[in-house]
């Protein structure tokens, strides 16, 4: 089972997850990578670009907190909303520190009951702990990934510019 | 900082263009958005302010082939390049795996470009980096116009590393591709956690 399709069965086992049904979540790194979503964001580019804007909004929030000088509550979230739509970004925990969940939502009546329940989730999937197996698995490997990569091989990578 | 992940077969890399003020960054990454389909490349995301001049960043999500069995993705993002952005261009920085310096060749313009590529090399060492270990490849871009410095000197003045170069004129598209698939290759090589 690869780690999308862990997400969506871990999903449903959370037992408020009707209240996500129109609401898009995007699981990031760090440094803006989608690890895995749920809802109604499509996969691919869309949700890269989400996902890097995200993380970069947060990076930016975070240089204004440091020059400004505002503690860090450990539980600090962003949030860009009206009274109904908008999205918000939660911080990565101790449990995952480096994992970001944003939440994406349209058309709700109470987007704070949205919120309660969006660290829930976090929590639910900490618990679980398949998002820190994935980041170890991914980067515990000291050798190179390829060595000597050719010209051919660079060439066949660019091949649908045409060029 | 590059993301491979084994279960899905994929990495994804990040690429910044650097350097001065109008130098030709975000004219480098419109070309690659127009010279690719749609799906490959994602929106290209442009945060800019009323002049057209970038504000915080340009970024582009592209997807290329397959190398060795891994999807390979690719985020490109530029700086502004204005002087007082220098606090935006740190944050860019952040996890890089590829640097593209962007020169102007205009005669007038190399003291820009040093106080650039200073200022990359400055910000890169108070995040960690050593620019001589990062994947760098310059690019000498406006080669159009006629009142230009000549290779040898941006070379000489710029480039002491020794780093991969190439001539450039990105608002024709010269040279974008070539310059692109240099970086590519050497962050391609430069990553780290090795087949199972």
């Amino acid at each position: 089972m690869n780690l999308q399709e862990k997400i969506n069965y871990h999903f449903k086992s959370f037992p408020h997850r009707e209240l996500f049904q129109e609401v898009s979540i995007l699981i990031l790194t760090k440094d803006g990578q989608v690890l895995g979503q749920l809802g109604k964001v499509k996969e691919g580019a869309q949700a890269q670009s989400l996902g890097a804007l995200m993380v970069g909004m947060w990076q930016a929030s975070e240089a204004v907190a440091e020059m400004i000088k505002v503690k860090d509550n450990k539980d600090t979230g962003l949030n860009y909303q009206d009274s109904s739509s908008g999205f918000f970004l939660l911080q990565p925990t101790e449990k995952n520190p480096k994992i970001f969940w944003s939440f994406i939502f349209e058309n709700q009546v109470n987007p704070g009951k949205i919120k309660n329940y969006a660290r829930q989730l976090r929590a639910h999937f900490n618990e679980l702990e398949i998002l820190k197996e994935t980041k170890s698995k991914a980067t515990s490997k000291e050798e190179f990934l390829f060595e000597n990569v050719t010209e051919e091989e660079v060439d066949n990578l660019f091949s649908f510019a045409g060029i | 900082m590059s993301f491979v992940n084994h279960n899905k077969k994929e990495v994804n890399c990040k690429i910044v263009y650097y350097g001065p003020g109008l130098g030709g960054k975000t004219t480098n990454i419109q070309h690659v958005y127009k010279k690719t389909s749609g799906e490959n490349r994602g929106n290209i995301i442009k945060l800019n302010n009323e002049n057209e001049r970038t504000l915080f960043f340009d970024f582009l999500p592209l997807e290329l082939g397959e190398i060795r069995g891994y999807k390979t993705r690719f985020h490109l993002y530029t700086v502004p390049g204005q002087v007082f952005y220098e606090a935006s261009r740190k944050l860019i920085l952040r996890a890089v795996d590829g640097l593209i310096f962007v020169a102007d060749s205009q005669l007038e313009k190399m003291d820009a470009n040093i106080e650039s590529l200073e200022g990359l090399e400055k910000n890169l060492t108070e995040q960690g980096y050593d620019i001589s270990k990062i994947p760098l490849v310059f690019q000498w871009n406006k080669r159009d116009l006629p009142n230009v410095t000549s290779v040898e000197d941006l070379e000489q003045k710029l480039n002491k590393w020794g780093s991969p170069s190439f001539e450039g004129a990105a608002v024709n598209g010269d040279g974008v591709f070539e310059t692109l698939k240099e970086v590519s290759k050497l962050v391609l090589m430069n990553l780290k956690g090795g087949l199972s």
